[in-house]
């Protein structure tokens, strides 16, 4: 019962944290967003009983962290603000939770304890971040080279 | 209620996030934040779905997962090679500015 409240705070607090790594305008604070955004969803699987899956989700999504640190010296921030916008995401929750609601129905019950994936899964894992944090390094030593061009 | 469908339901407006982020911002970075966000939110779908039914599921889980890991790896490295061709060719810092691929 613990898992479960704990796991639905930290849920509450990464999807919090997503929307404002979004809506943020300043870099920095939109970054920081993000890590906490990954650190709380790693948390929620593993009070999901999913460890290993948790696991995998937080390399992946700090992977990407080093990647998007990078691509800000590449962005811009917007200007102009679109008012329907409202309109879009209401539309997309209404659907979203009108498909669930009405089509998804699930007869199993909490797992009891599952790591998530099998060992040798791991090191594929391993090797997917040296792949994501190669990338990354090659691309800031690419905007660097272009810069002092 | 069961407490999967509150996970379901959390991993759905996860998702409606990631979209609404898709949509509606003009920054290489945020685009990819929105992505990442929404190949998380479907990896807690999966991961809930089907490592809690049976073993055939549990399989077909890792299967899945470890599908969808290198997918988004290679999705991340496809969206940046692009972004990076884009800049290079035609110097724009927003996806507003490729007015040049409109034909």
């Amino acid at each position: 019962m613990i898992n479960v409240a704990v796991s639905i705070v930290l849920g509450i607090i990464a999807l919090f944290s997503a929307i404002m790594a979004i809506e943020e305008k300043r870099p920095p604070r939109s970054l920081l967003y993000f890590v906490v955004f990954s650190i709380s969803l790693a948390g929620f699987m593993i009070h999901v009983q999913l460890l290993a899956l948790a696991l995998m989700a937080l390399a992946l999504s700090l992977g990407s962290f080093a990647f998007i640190a990078t691509l800000y010296s590449l962005a811009r921030e917007e200007k102009r603000e679109k008012k329907s916008l409202g309109l879009i995401v209401a539309s997309i929750f209404a659907l979203t939770l009108l498909a669930v609601f009405s089509r998804v129905e699930l007869r199993g019950e909490v797992p009891e304890m599952i790591l998530g994936l099998h060992k040798s899964a791991l090191p594929l894992i391993l090797a997917h971040g040296v792949f994501i944090l190669a990338l990354a390094l090659s691309l800031r030593v690419i905007i660097k080279e272009g810069e002092k061009k | 209620m069961n407490y999967l469908d509150v996970y379901l339901y959390f991993s759905v407006m996860l998702m409606a996030v990631g979209i609404y982020g898709l949509l509606s911002k003009r920054n290489w970075a945020k685009i990819l934040i929105s992505l990442e966000i929404i190949v998380l939110s479907a990896m807690v779908l999966l991961g809930i779905l089907l490592f809690s039914s049976s073993y055939l599921g549990i399989v077909v889980g890792q299967t899945f997962i470890v599908l969808l890991v290198f997918l988004d790896s290679s999705i991340t490295g496809i969206l940046l090679a692009c972004i990076m061709l884009i800049y290079r060719k035609f110097k724009v810092k927003s996806p507003d500015e490729m007015s040049k691929l409109k034909g």
